[in-house]
């Protein structure tokens, strides 16, 4: 177990370089200049030798590879620089905002879970009857509708109309309401479907067949073994899901002001204030990586098979 | 006695489901070849030019003249949906069609090469999907500036080592196999091997994760779009033209449903399709069925 | 934090319970001031526009200082954007180098101290010391203060130094106060903030304001950048008033009782320079007949709703040179088809595209998207212009700068504030001279530049203005800038809401006079 820990964590040393070098090289290679786009975006001139000073201040007339490594060591340091825009340190303006990110993402993992389990298995049990096509045809739109969409037409009827929830709120609960079902209802969408599929895997198995010639009640085998051995499926795909929520929380962020990393993110793309950006692309691919990897961990732990497999 | 009636029952209705699969598969494969007719023969069927502004016709009403309204520059709706349909699921199409080939490619290669080679590839690509793809693929439209290509690059650049690795773990899967092993000592090169004997296996599942991400870059496209990475005006683009109606939600609501509903049914036409062919060409419960036998 | 917040929440709870269970009897009659919050929606408040914090000497924080009633400048525009003392009485121009500044002698800090002149020097000193923009503007050389007045001395003439310091960098604030950590300020002004955030300013009343007790006690500026939510938000209470909605919002506001817009003419104009350095571009035809084939009023009344008025020249009506105190090329697309004809352009593919010598009229046109109303142009400019015969290819990115850098680009259009400070100079000096930062058309006039420099030591008003009308209009006649609108900015507010009224300069939102009648 050890043994295996440690390997997969020497792999990700690599992988990391790999992100670093990547995003350091794209941010790069935008031909943009951050000096113009600080002195730019209100009226008013400013003089080429007072850029050319903020330049050199930002270390931005370095060479490539100079930039690079300086930067590597300051990211290692817990040191990212700072913001062009702001002028505040990146990874605390980075970590300052990250508690409100990964509250959306915790909320709208567990309402996912809520609302795809039950009817993933419902829809699974039913097969083929009226409920399971009800909740395959909810899926469906679910899938088919763009985020942005989806956020406005639920500010619309249930801020707007029912005034249920405010539109962006204070930061109490009710505020978060709107944003989590926003991403719930696509990740919902596509799990209920997944949850689906493996249970009706599980449930044409022949230890399942098995077990309901020898009269064993419906409910008692779905419980007992049919959850059981679908839910380590299901929790994968949740921890990877973990992933596309954390991209997908900047579009529903900016739009229902959550001040947290995606609506920093794509401020900070907008203004391209690279320090920012790539400090959250970094960090979400590490936390990303990370999350895959204690998936892998307790899934290994968890499922012996895997385990001899791997170690084997 | 009663087994045996409910294995003949249990048979019988695997091939109703079984017509039932087909069925539904060439209903939507229609429906979805209606959609590629109406898209590929969009300049030919519109009603309106999609692209003439008519200032005192903005913000029309649905009308018997005008089927889905006006936009903001009084140009047809219902042309620029049509329109619209060509180019966004056109795109989708050559961006789905990159991933799919270049991934497989990739996949088939380092799946029956192995190797060190296998392990760098393997690791380029776990640095790719280690990357959020969005905020990837706005970095990446970012620096190449705005349009639908870029857009539909960024996207490619992100989306290939899923069937990199989608294709390299089937390849893995069946390399061993004797009748491989026959093909190889009857002397047959490796290209020969790899296209003749292993790509036929796995482009099933290969195939069922296509059509069913073909509805997802539909989305993802519209989501650049949306941030203004996607397509220019004035090209009419369901994405770009939901977001550019966006804040007349209220006010002029067509202009936004109109493209809207189109994303929505294009999408889960190609979805519905996509589920279908899993279910012809799913091979689990082929191989039960074989087993049964 | 949380934990106190929940505690608050609760006791709020109870004492409201125990408010309406003890009977309703000051629930009818008005609140008083304190009791007054104004909650407030704009999308000018942002990282991305550099103004998050209160201290005017750093980038363009000076605007929230300014906007939100934090700061106050020595003079100040009326409706018409002429100079009104504020917290000067008036000045004195003693010499083309040396002005004189009389202080009010009633101001207090809003911590009590008095506003003196030396504490007006202290602050100026520090302004040039620190700010980026300032040192160029003012040319300062020395200031001096004595008792409740100051002596500042420039190194070149400023004709318009007194309109410089109307700039939000000039609000004076307490220099021994200093600046905190989260770049907050003592201020002259009716607000003082409590707490500043990326998203949200929180306000309290100076109570002991110069200018009178204001009427609200509590305003929170909430940032809102996406203009949906910013109109819903309006809509559904969560905030008094609103700044920056997209056009097709206010339509759901005016003619609605629940609501009162306030609209003013800003100075900001949409304008498109045309490129010298291309070679389509330098062709006089090509450029008479773009500015004709602009149809300006319906971009403004279509597309723009009303929200703006057909330019003339690079300034507004408000001003004594604006407005049509310039003439401009009327719109007329047969006119334009002639203009080019005769100079060789024609159709003779029949793509309707015009062509000369081999080369097709396709012109690239390169715009940002972040100021929403410059997509539309360019959508509309793409039609008007198919029609005489000319193809544009639009580039609508925010990377525009990189485009700009590059040369890549037959016109520029943008978004620009032509007349901040009142004055015209501040435009000529930027955009139509010679190497000015932001002439992208690389214009050269000798006339212009014999003009500029005469403004440049200009001092009687009436001249300058003049002057300016010289040059704006040689800068229309050639055909370098095309002017589409000036924006109408509107502020939005619940009918309760009084006081609160859109400024031409953009620079006053927030006052003492604010108030809520409910």
């Amino acid at each position: 177990m050890k043994k295996y820990v440690g390997k997969r964590l020497l792999q990700l040393i690599p992988i990391i370089l790999g992100i670093t070098l990547l995003s350091f090289t794209l941010m790069q290679s935008a031909a943009g200049d951050a000096v113009d786009a600080l002195y730019d975006n209100a009226s008013g001139g400013v003089s080429e030798e007072v850029k050319a000073e903020k330049r050199h201040e930002l270390g931005l007339d370095q060479p490539f590879i100079i930039q690079y490594t300086n930067w590597l060591g300051g990211v290692l340091t817990g040191d990212m620089g700072v913001s062009y825009i702001s002028n505040k340190p990146v990874f605390e303006t980075f970590v300052s905002k990250l508690p409100a990110t990964i509250y959306l993402t915790l909320t709208s993992i567990l309402l996912t879970v809520l609302i795809s389990i039950p009817f993933g298995v419902l829809s699974a049990v039913r097969h083929n009857c009226f409920t399971d096509y009800l909740i395959r045809f909810f899926s469906f739109i679910g899938n088919a509708l763009p985020g942005f969409f989806v956020s406005l037409l639920l500010i619309y009827f249930l801020a707007l109309q029912l005034k249920l929830f405010p539109v962006m709120g204070n930061g109490g609960w009710k505020s978060i309401v709107l944003p989590t079902l926003t991403l719930a209802i696509a990740m919902s969408a596509k799990y209920t479907r997944q949850v689906r599929t493996t249970v009706l895997e599980e449930l044409n198995k022949d230890y399942v067949i098995g077990a309901r010639a020898r009269g064993i009640r419906e409910p008692v085998m779905l419980f007992a073994s049919v959850l059981k051995t679908a839910m380590l499926t299901i929790i994968t795909l949740l921890a990877l899901s973990i992933g596309s929520l954390l991209g997908g929380t900047a579009i529903v962020e900016s739009i229902f002001m959550w001040d947290g990393v995606g609506k920093l993110a794509v401020d900070s793309i907008m203004m391209r204030d690279y320090p920012m950006i790539q400090a959250y692309v970094i960090w979400m691919a590490i936390i990303y990586v990370g999350v895959n990897l204690v998936t892998d961990i307790i899934y290994h732990y968890l499922d012996p098979r895997i385990r001899l497999e791997q170690e084997g | 006695m009663e087994v045996t009636e409910r294995t003949a029952v249990r048979i019988r209705t695997r091939k109703i489901k079984k017509d039932q699969t087909m069925t539904k598969f060439y209903l939507f494969l229609t429906l979805v070849i209606i959609l590629l007719l109406v898209a590929a023969l969009a300049p030919q069927i519109v009603p309106y030019d999609p692209y003439a502004q008519d200032l005192t016709q903005a913000l029309q009403p649905p009308s018997p003249e005008h089927l889905l309204g006006t936009d903001r520059y009084g140009r047809d709706m219902l042309s620029r949906v049509i329109m619209g349909g060509q180019t966004t699921i056109y795109s989708a199409l050559l961006l789905v069609g990159i991933i799919t080939g270049f991934g497989t490619l990739v996949g088939l290669f380092c799946g029956y090469q192995g190797g060190k080679i296998d392990s760098l590839i393997m690791r380029v690509s776990d640095v790719f999907l280690a990357f959020p793809g969005m905020v990837f693929a706005i970095a990446v439209a970012g620096i190449l500036g705005g349009g639908l290509i870029n857009a539909v690059v960024a996207l490619a650049c992100i989306s290939w080592p899923k069937f990199a690795r989608l294709s390299r773990g089937q390849v893995l899967g069946i390399k061993n196999m004797p009748y491989i092993a026959a093909a190889r000592l009857s002397g047959s090169g490796s290209i020969k091997i790899v296209f003749k004997h292993i790509l036929p296996n796995i482009i099933g599942p290969i195939l069922v994760t296509s059509t069913l991400d073909i509805g997802t870059m539909m989305m993802e496209l519209a989501g650049l779009s949306f941030l203004g990475l996607g397509a220019m005006p004035p090209i009419a683009e369901w994405g770009s033209m939901m977001s550019e109606g966006r804040s007349m939600l209220q006010t002029s609501p067509w202009v936004i449903l109109a493209p809207g509903c189109a994303i929505f049914i294009s999408v889960t036409l190609f979805n519905l399709l996509g589920d279908t062919v899993r279910d012809v060409l799913d091979p689990k419960t082929n191989k039960r069925k074989k087993e049964k036998k | 934090m949380k934990v106190k917040n929940k505690i608050l929440a609760v006791l709020l709870t109870t004492t409201l319970i125990g408010g309406m269970l003890t009977g309703c009897a000051s629930s009818t009659s008005t609140k008083s001031a304190e009791e007054k919050v104004f909650n407030y929606g704009t999308v000018a408040y942002s990282v991305g526009n550099s103004n998050v914090g209160m201290n005017p000497h750093e980038s363009y924080i000076g605007w929230s200082t300014l906007r939100y009633g934090v700061g106050e400048t020595l003079f100040k525009f009326n409706e018409k954007m002429e100079l009104e003392p504020w917290l000067a009485k008036d000045y004195e121009q003693i010499d083309d180098y040396t002005v004189k500044i009389n202080l009010r002698d009633d101001v207090t800090f809003s911590n009590g101290k008095k506003m003196t002149g030396e504490a007006v020097k202290e602050c100026f000193d520090n302004l040039i010391a620190v700010h980026d923009r300032a040192p160029k503007d003012l040319q300062i050389k020395s200031i001096t203060a004595d008792g409740q007045s100051i002596t500042i001395v420039s190194d070149n003439k400023v004709p318009a130094l007194v309109n410089y310091l109307c700039d939000p960098y000039g609000c004076i604030i307490d220099m021994e106060a200093g600046v905190t950590a989260d770049k907050n300020v003592v201020g002259t002004g009716p607000y003082v903030a409590k707490n500043i955030t990326e998203t949200e300013i929180n306000l309290e009343a100076n109570n002991d304001y110069w200018g009178g007790k204001p009427k609200v006690g509590k305003v929170n500026i909430k940032s809102i950048v996406d203009g949906d939510t910013l109109t819903m938000a309006l809509q559904s209470g969560e905030i008094d008033a609103a700044q920056g909605l997209p056009y097709a919002s206010l339509e759901l506001f005016q003619n609605n009782d629940d609501y009162t817009i306030s609209s003013t003419n800003t100075s900001r104009v949409y304008q498109a320079a045309l490129n010298y350095n291309s070679a389509v571009i330098k062709d006089d035809a090509v450029r008479k007949a773009m500015a004709m084939s602009m149809d300006k009023d319906g971009f403004t009344t279509v597309l723009l709703k009303g929200n703006g008025t057909p330019a003339d020249g690079p300034f507004p009506a408000n001003f004594t040179f604006g407005g049509d105190a310039v003439k401009d090329t009327a719109y007329d697309i047969d006119g334009a088809k002639k203009v080019l004809e005769a100079a060789g352009w024609v159709d003779s593919d029949g793509d309707g595209i015009r062509e000369k010598d081999g080369q097709k009229l396709s012109i690239k046109w390169l715009t940002y998207t972040s100021r929403q109303e410059l997509p539309l142009l360019a959508e509309s400019v793409q039609a008007t212009y198919k029609q005489a015969g000319i193809d544009v290819q639009v580039n609508a990115t925010d990377s525009y700068k990189d485009f700009l850098k590059a040369g890549d680009y037959d016109v520029f259009a943008n978004a620009f504030v032509t007349a901040p400070t009142g004055d015209p100079q501040y435009y000529f000096t930027t955009h139509v001279v010679d190497n000015s930062d932001y002439n992208r058309g690389h214009y050269h006039s000798d006339k212009v530049e014999a003009l500029v420099a005469q403004l440049r030591s200009e001092f009687d008003t009436e001249k300058r203005s003049d002057l300016a009308v010289s040059i704006a209009q040689q800068v229309l006649d050639d055909n370098a800038y095309i002017y589409a609108s000036h924006l109408k900015m509107s502020f939005v507010m619940k009918k309760s809401v009084t006081g609160f009224t859109a400024h031409p300069s953009d620079y006053y939102e927030i006052t003492a006079d604010l108030d809520i009648n409910e």
